[in-house]
């Protein structure tokens, strides 16, 4: 299996944020993550990525059992994660933000430079690549974001709020971008809260709810599930109107 | 901000034009104090090597450390050791103090790298003083009373007292520009930029796949093995030495920091212009007694509020200079 999380805990305390969640994706795959706040997403993603390790359960990934891995083995093994409020190097530029990736992600047969220089071509970041990461605008920081862990050349990336914030038009812009990430071949995993545009790339969506997963399948099936709109009813008024 | 764009070409660590610069630059530094009194440029110099490895450590890898004290003073007791209690050659016996500084620091960081931030700091210090008393309680090193250093050990670096003098410029120029040419080739090659990125964001550093970890604690160890080299001449220039001397939090860290952070941290340039503020100051108001550390702490205070880039920061921020380019631009 390309992914799997096999009976998957974590706790802070008393306070479960993963409680024994299963699931597995395959290579390829675009699949949405959407859940209340407080849910358990951004822990997911930062079990999945090793800057949280479980402290029951098991990950495999490739074939290998990451469990007990930190984020830079992980890495180097493919997994690339953007972080919900970027973390930009701020004294580097652009270009080199993205070098940082490029260069330390251990495939020997690319030369960084000319990998960067497709990666900010791909984002869309050309034009600011010599610009200090802390000057950028938000659209820029997330695309940033975006470079950095596309920089590292990953099987799978995992995208975190990637379009909180932004407006519609730059979030069509991004969608777009995530498209393309999609169809070379990255699998996409994503965490949203603007549904309309995870529903436009994602084939299959995951809902959390206190740590668990309460839901997974076909987005629209999904859904339409009484269990989803009960959690949803009232918050997420764009989900109402999909349906 | 558009800083980056101002500045010449860097494009790799093969570009030689980048290591003129910082090499030019120390030497002229040397010479012209030279002219005006050797032990005041042996001292400048020495001052400056610290600065620019103190920055490393602060200003690029984000450590920061206020227990350098410790290897200086290893340094000084590991040379004391083996040249005037084994006899082993001067300048071998300065090499030693920097092994012994590359020892300490090698296995002092198992221990200090658990902590972060504020506690590091602490933590460093803490080894520093440790250090210090074990020193104090050792005989064979002279005890709290100190060591003198034998008048053979000295005289290997000259018959009198002007040779000498000659001797400790020309080492402490050769430890000034050997440093300062060796954190141009690492800030120029990728570690330094995963020095910088670390020090940004050691989470999403990690996450690009850099070992935090090994970068950060190798810099520390080559940090503690130069200033342990330091800590040997020293000694050779002042020629007795104390525990307490020797281990000072004031010499060998405070007035470093004071140095980096007037200047500007996190920049080449800043120790540079950093030492030279320092011995002026020092020039102007040491006679003043215990005014003087509270005018230097008052300019410390002033420039953090006012300027917390350091003098080189408020004058790359208008003019765009940059003396020594370490950044890398898109091809």
């Amino acid at each position: 299996m390309f992914l799997e999380l096999n009976s998957v805990s974590k706790s802070f305390g008393a306070i479960p944020v993963a409680d024994n969640i299963s699931f597995s994706v395959g290579a390829g795959e675009a699949v949405g993550i959407i859940g209340p706040n407080g849910a358990g997403k951004t822990s997911l993603f930062n079990l999945i990525s090793g800057d949280l390790l479980p402290s029951a359960g098991r990950i495999e990934f490739l074939g290998n059992d990451v469990t007990i891995l930190g984020s830079r083995r992980r890495s180097h093994l493919g997994i690339a994660r953007t972080y919900q409020v970027p973390l930009p190097f701020t004294g580097l530029s652009v270009f080199e933000n993205v070098l940082v990736g490029a260069m330390f992600s251990g495939g020997g047969d690319v030369v960084p430079e000319d990998h960067c220089l497709d990666v900010l071509a791909k984002t869309g970041l050309i034009h600011r690549a010599d610009a200090l990461a802390g000057s950028l605008s938000l659209l820029d920081r997330k695309r940033l974001e975006l470079a950095r862990a596309l920089s590292t050349r990953p099987r799978v990336i995992l995208l975190d709020e990637i379009a909180g914030g932004l407006t519609e038009a730059e979030c069509l812009q991004l969608v777009s971008l995530i498209r393309t990430i999609h169809a070379s071949g990255t699998t996409v995993i994503w965490i949203e809260h603007i549904v309309h545009a995870l529903l436009s790339v994602v084939q299959r969506l995951i809902v959390l709810d206190r740590g668990r997963v309460v839901a997974d399948g076909d987005p629209h099936e999904v859904m339409r599930s009484p269990q989803v709109r009960e959690i949803y009813l009232g918050m997420e008024p764009d989900a109402e109107d999909l349906v | 901000m558009s800083i980056a764009t101002n500045i010449p070409h860097a494009r790799n660590s093969a570009d030689w034009s980048g290591f003129v610069g910082p090499t030019l630059a120390t030497l002229i530094f040397g010479a012209v104090v030279s002219f005006i009194d050797l032990r005041l440029a042996a001292d400048m110099l020495i001052y400056l090597t610290l600065a620019q490895l103190w920055n490393l450590l602060s200003g690029y890898a984000g450590l920061v450390s206020v227990g350098q004290q410790a290897f200086v003073g290893l340094g000084v007791y590991a040379f004391y050791y083996v040249s005037a209690g084994l006899g082993v050659p001067t300048l071998v016996a300065v090499a030693c103090g920097g092994v012994a500084g590359l020892l300490a620091a090698s296995i002092g960081s198992v221990f200090i790298f658990r902590l972060k931030g504020a506690y590091f700091a602490i933590g460093t210090w803490v080894v520093a003083e440790i250090c210090r008393l074990t020193v104090s309680i050792t005989p064979q090193l002279g005890g709290g009373s100190g060591a003198s250093l034998p008048v053979s050990v000295v005289k290997a670096l000259g018959a009198t007292r002007d040779m000498r003098d000659i001797s400790f410029v020309a080492i402490a120029l050769t430890l000034a520009v050997v440093t300062v040419l060796s954190i141009v080739l690492l800030l120029r090659s990728r570690y330094g930029i995963a020095l910088i990125a670390i020090r940004d964001s050691e989470r999403a550093a990690e996450a690009l796949g850099i070992d935090s970890l090994k970068i950060k604690r190798s810099v520390y160890i080559g940090v503690a093995f130069a200033t342990g080299l330091i800590g040997a001449l020293i000694f050779l220039m002042k020629l007795r030495m104390t525990p307490d001397a020797a281990f000072s939090v004031l010499d060998w860290t405070a007035y470093v920091l004071f140095i980096v952070v007037i200047g500007g941290s996190g920049r080449l340039e800043g120790p540079f212009i950093g030492t030279i503020v320092f011995f002026m100051l020092r020039a102007f108001f040491a006679g003043f007694g215990p005014i003087y550390l509270v005018i230097l702490g008052a300019v410390a205070v002033l420039v953090m509020l006012f300027a917390p880039e350091g003098i080189w920061g408020q004058i790359t921020k208008r003019t765009g200079w940059e003396l020594f380019p370490i950044r890398r631009r898109r091809p």
